[in-house]
């Protein structure tokens, strides 16, 4: 039986277990869901994720969510099975030093890129509101502190743990977002190791053949609309939905997703549909 | 040669480390840096944590840090080894649902639950600032979704993934931090799974020892 992955494949989150699966080699079917509404249904909190979160995989009967668990579990699962490559070492001291590396990209690298990630692809793209200066200044200062380390980490090692692990590979969807608006990309580009690595990256089959899919779906995109009403109406319909997540990292990549998500399957009927939802709010 | 822990004895990742050591049946020493200045000192930056942090955990010449990789490491070599107290399933399956209930842990239940750990018991200590109740009634409201979660959960089950298991471990310090405090018990206490799970946590042994010892 094959596996499904629900999710988008643009969400970050999704994106990690999507260049897994291809790492390993592993067949999987991709099943996204109707719309960001439907992750709130009875039925998806109870059968799917109980916090209406996307990615959830299915292997079999066996369901499993959060992206980081998911990709560990496949990892663990199916590594040797379909090809060579190694995303966990079989070594204890080698595979808590790749946790230890996915911590730092967790709490100290993905927070201030995922703020950068919103005032740049969110809050200019939809809601026609200027990046607020201030706030993508405090939060490039931290991830270049945090690139500084990384820096000395990749002194004399092609990966952060030497080899290619599962912790580089979780670094890639945000970066790519941000390392593709102009004014950024010298946060990467200006410290030889960091560049260098991320360049390994993006050439790893499996990274660059996710980037391209996503590249091509986001450029088919159109953008919702820009009647002002409409805008306004849908940014209440946002801020409504969001305020049921809890977390800020997924706030972020769910309103920028909502935004190609819709453009991407721009129909008149869910754009009507939005319009009435907004209308009893 | 014997495990040595560094950090600051009140820290909720330390905890999170002892629990471990001690579930384990795993002697250690534990040392505690001079001051917050330490830490950020380059032979430390170079040679423990390169971000300046607490947990660091010394096995032999092995050096890691970040506490729930840390623990994980612990459990992965020690496991079994002392006693027979499992933290992580053998099975690729069951480990795979722990992994996601550590994940729930750091991404749901952490974020709100640090706020209320911050604002009740940092702020004044080492701030000098009063605690926001603006804040403190957000992160209430917060945690009080994630906790209505994990109370169907938790339904039909002793722990998040039936047995014991590390990711249970890891609500435990901040946990017991906030429902120290009278006023916010009534997050755990009015939910019925949710009271029981906390109240057999704190009934293990290694959990009893620590948390007397914080008071102390």
């Amino acid at each position: 039986m094959t596996i499904k992955l629900i999710g988008y494949p643009a969400l970050g989150p999704t994106t990690k277990v999507i260049i897994t699966l291809k790492e390993l080699g592993i067949p999987y079917e991709l099943d996204p869901p109707a719309s960001f509404q439907s992750l709130k249904d009875d039925d998806y909190i109870k059968n799917k994720h109980p916090f209406g979160k996307i990615p959830v995989l299915f292997d079999g009967d066996f369901r499993i969510t959060e992206s980081r668990a998911i990709c560990r579990y496949l990892a663990s699962k199916y590594q040797g099975k379909y090809n060579d490559t190694i995303l966990l070492p079989n070594d204890v001291h080698q595979a808590s030093l790749v946790d230890q590396y996915i911590s730092y990209e967790s709490f100290y690298y993905d927070p201030p890129l995922s703020k950068i990630v919103y005032q740049e692809k969110v809050a200019k793209k939809f809601f026609d509101k200027d990046p607020d200066l201030e706030v993508i200044k405090e939060n490039r200062e931290e991830l270049a502190k945090v690139l500084d380390v990384f820096e000395k980490l990749l002194e004399g090692k092609e990966y952060l743990n030497g080899e290619y692990s599962l912790a580089d590979l979780f670094i890639c969807p945000n970066t790519n977002y941000v390392y593709c608006i102009d004014t950024h990309s010298d946060l990467w580009d200006s410290r030889p190791n960091v560049k260098n690595w991320w360049n390994r990256l993006c050439n790893r089959d499996s990274i660059k053949t996710t980037f391209e899919e996503i590249k091509s779906k986001y450029n088919n995109t159109i953008l919702v609309t820009h009647d002002i009403r409409e805008v306004g109406l849908v940014e209440q319909f946002i801020s409504y939905e969001s305020s049921y997540d809890d977390t800020p990292v997924s706030k972020i990549v769910f309103q920028e997703l909502y935004v190609n998500y819709i453009g991407s399957t721009l129909d008149p009927a869910i754009i009507k549909q939005d319009r009435e939802k907004l209308m009893k709010f | 040669m014997s495990i040595k822990l560094i950090g600051f004895p009140a820290s909720g990742p330390l905890l999170k480390v002892i629990i471990t050591l001690r579930e384990l049946g795993l002697p250690y020493e534990l040392e505690i840096p001079s001051n917050i200045q330490a830490i950020k000192e380059e032979d430390y930056i170079k040679n423990k944590h390169p971000f300046g942090k607490i947990p660091v955990l010394i096995d032999g010449d092995f050096v890691i840090n970040e506490s729930r990789p840390i623990c994980t490491y612990l459990v992965s070599k020690y496991q079994g080894k002392h006693n027979n107290t499992n933290l992580i399933p053998t099975d690729v399956h069951k480990a795979g649902l722990v992994g996601q209930y550590v994940s729930y842990e750091s991404s749901y239940y952490d974020p709100p639950i640090s706020k209320i750990v911050y604002q009740e018991i940092y702020a004044r200590k080492f701030q000098n600032k009063d605690p926001d109740p603006e804040v403190i009634k957000q992160a209430r409201e917060e945690l009080a979704k994630v906790l209505d979660v994990y109370e169907k959960i938790l339904e039909g089950k002793e722990y998040l993934n039936g047995e014991y298991s590390i990711a249970d471990l890891f609500h435990i310090p901040s946990t017991h931090y906030v429902y120290s405090i009278d006023a916010h018990s009534d997050l755990w206490d009015s939910r019925p799974n949710v009271k029981n799970w906390w109240n057999r946590l704190c009934n293990r042994e290694a959990v009893k020892k620590t948390i007397d010892e914080i008071a102390k």
